[in-house]
């Protein structure tokens, strides 16, 4: 009985584990879409508008919803309570907690970094330039992201549960 | 003479509030200067590389790297690079690319209706200034709103005939005496209305955006009421604009000098509305020799000629003439 029960642990254990790695890739792309939906929302604030930045992450904030939502709220309250601290540093800063927090993968907080360089610091069209060479390279990263959600995604679940089944027929 | 509100004696504080719009630097080391100097600023200029320039009336001091004001060049601090860059950030609000037009017009309205203008590179398009790069100097204009500015001329625009209106009016003076501030508490005075009379319908045309320091669609300082504020607007199609917009009872606008100002300014009069005008001059002969303006004179379309100097400080009223060329005050 005993026994049983321990099998049953370790396969549900190696199972989650599976699931868990999958259930990464499938929010990297919803992670990208909210990404690429905040900086269309900045691109419009920017270019129709020409909204302040700080007021204009807010509304990407809004725009970009979820776990993404936070990157450009957080850019928008630490330039806000800033003193003297440049747009580029603030979301720098911003892109690093926000990457650790969610767990975003070296690619797409490279992406992301390369976007604050220059921030706010040069006229409309260098920033809506830079605002769409951002949301090219996170759609490119994003359809990476779909193929290997697709190829990938079954593989870590599958390796989990037949991890757990070895590992219980060989306990056993 | 002077006016009863000397234009130095103003609320506490009038550069302290503009500290939270200077770049941490500049706040710090100004923040050091002494309390009575402080409250007389009349403008910080920044040159790269220059040293940090106070002006406070006649008096120039320098701002001191270790903080306050001095008078030793030596001890002044003189920004680089890296200082210019930091007051783009703090001026801009770190979005630069939101102030295009501000850039083509050379200055940038801060909060409070204080005024950064900048010298630097122009870009051109066809012809244009398109934009600033290579912002090298800075001049921080502290705002500042002085209540009862005009408070000698304000009863002399008014007499039996005027049916409670004032006369066509022109202010004249060289720059920096205090014409735009007279202007301004004349826009504030007559909308509001007291004891010259009741509350008239003013229509400013603030094509320097100086009188009411338009920012985000509300004025930075008091300008009544009864005051529409048509911003950023050239002075003879705004006063146009406003007469068939809003029909204001006064009309006012600061420094005309071209024909096409004199113009809508002729039309305005001949539509019964009164204008209050200012131009820059140093005497009422000075003015007459002026093609268009000295024309309106001349026709007696200005009732008031006030005129304004700093002999005593910023807005020192100098005299008054009637639109007969009779010195009245």
């Amino acid at each position: 009985m005993l026994k049983a029960v321990g099998a049953l642990i370790v396969l549900f254990a190696c199972g989650t584990a599976g699931c868990l790695f999958a259930g990464r890739l499938t929010r990297r792309v919803k992670h990208l879409q909210q990404l690429q939906r905040g900086f269309l929302a900045l691109a419009t604030e920017i270019g129709y508008t020409s909204t302040a930045l700080v007021p204009a992450l807010e509304t990407a904030s809004r725009q970009a919803e979820g776990d993404m939502g936070e990157l450009f709220g957080g850019a928008a309250r630490r330039l806000h309570s800033a003193q003297g601290k440049s747009a580029e540093e603030a979301w720098r800063q911003t892109v690093e907690q926000t990457g650790l927090r969610f767990g975003l993968p070296g690619k797409d907080k490279e992406v992301l970094a390369a976007f604050g360089l220059g921030l706010g610091l040069s006229d409309r069209t260098d920033q809506l330039k830079r605002l769409e060479l951002t949301r090219l390279r996170l759609s490119s990263l994003e359809e990476e992201a779909r193929e290997d959600k697709q190829k990938l995604g079954k593989v870590w679940q599958a390796l989990g549960w037949g991890a757990g089944f070895a590992l219980v027929l060989l306990l056993l | 003479m002077r006016e009863e509100a000397d234009l130095l004696e103003t609320r506490p504080g009038g550069a302290q509030r503009l500290l939270p719009y200077l770049p941490p630097f500049l706040r710090n080391a100004l923040g050091q200067a002494p309390p009575a100097l402080l409250a007389a600023l009349e403008e910080i200029r920044l040159r790269q590389g220059a040293p940090v320039l106070l002006r406070c009336g006649r008096e120039e001091w320098f701002l001191a790297a270790r903080g306050g004001a001095v008078k030793e060049r030596e001890a002044a601090l003189i920004p680089g690079a890296q200082e210019m860059r930091e007051s783009i950030l703090a001026i801009s609000q770190s979005s630069f690319y939101a102030l295009e037009e501000e850039l083509k017009r050379g200055f940038i309205t801060l909060p409070g209706g204080h005024r950064a203008g900048l010298a630097g590179k122009a870009v051109l398009e066809n012809g244009a200034v398109k934009t600033l790069k290579e912002i090298s100097g800075i001049n921080f204009r502290v705002a500042r709103h002085v209540p009862r500015a005009a408070g000698r001329l304000l009863p002399l625009l008014f007499t039996a005939a005027g049916a409670g209106l004032p006369a066509h009016t022109l202010i004249v003076s060289p720059p920096g005496c205090g014409k735009t501030t007279v202007l301004r508490d004349l826009a504030f005075s007559l909308s509001e209305g007291g004891r010259w009379g009741r509350g008239l319908q003013v229509g400013v045309v603030d094509e320097r955006s100086e009188l009411a320091a338009m920012l985000n669609g509300q004025p930075q300082l008091p300008i009544g009421m009864r005051t529409d504020v048509l911003d950023a607007c050239p002075k003879a199609e705004g006063m146009m604009l406003l007469i068939r917009s809003m029909a204001p009872q006064v009309l006012i606008c600061d420094e005309i000098g071209r024909a096409e100002d004199a113009a809508a300014i002729l039309e305005a009069a001949r539509a019964g509305i009164k204008v209050i005008a200012s131009a820059h001059g140093g005497g009422r002969e000075e003015m007459l020799a002026r093609p268009a303006v000295g024309g309106l004179i001349e026709a007696g379309v200005f009732e008031r000629l006030a005129l304004y100097s700093r002999s005593n400080g910023p807005g020192t009223l100098e005299g008054v003439w009637n639109g007969k060329g009779e010195r009245i005050c």
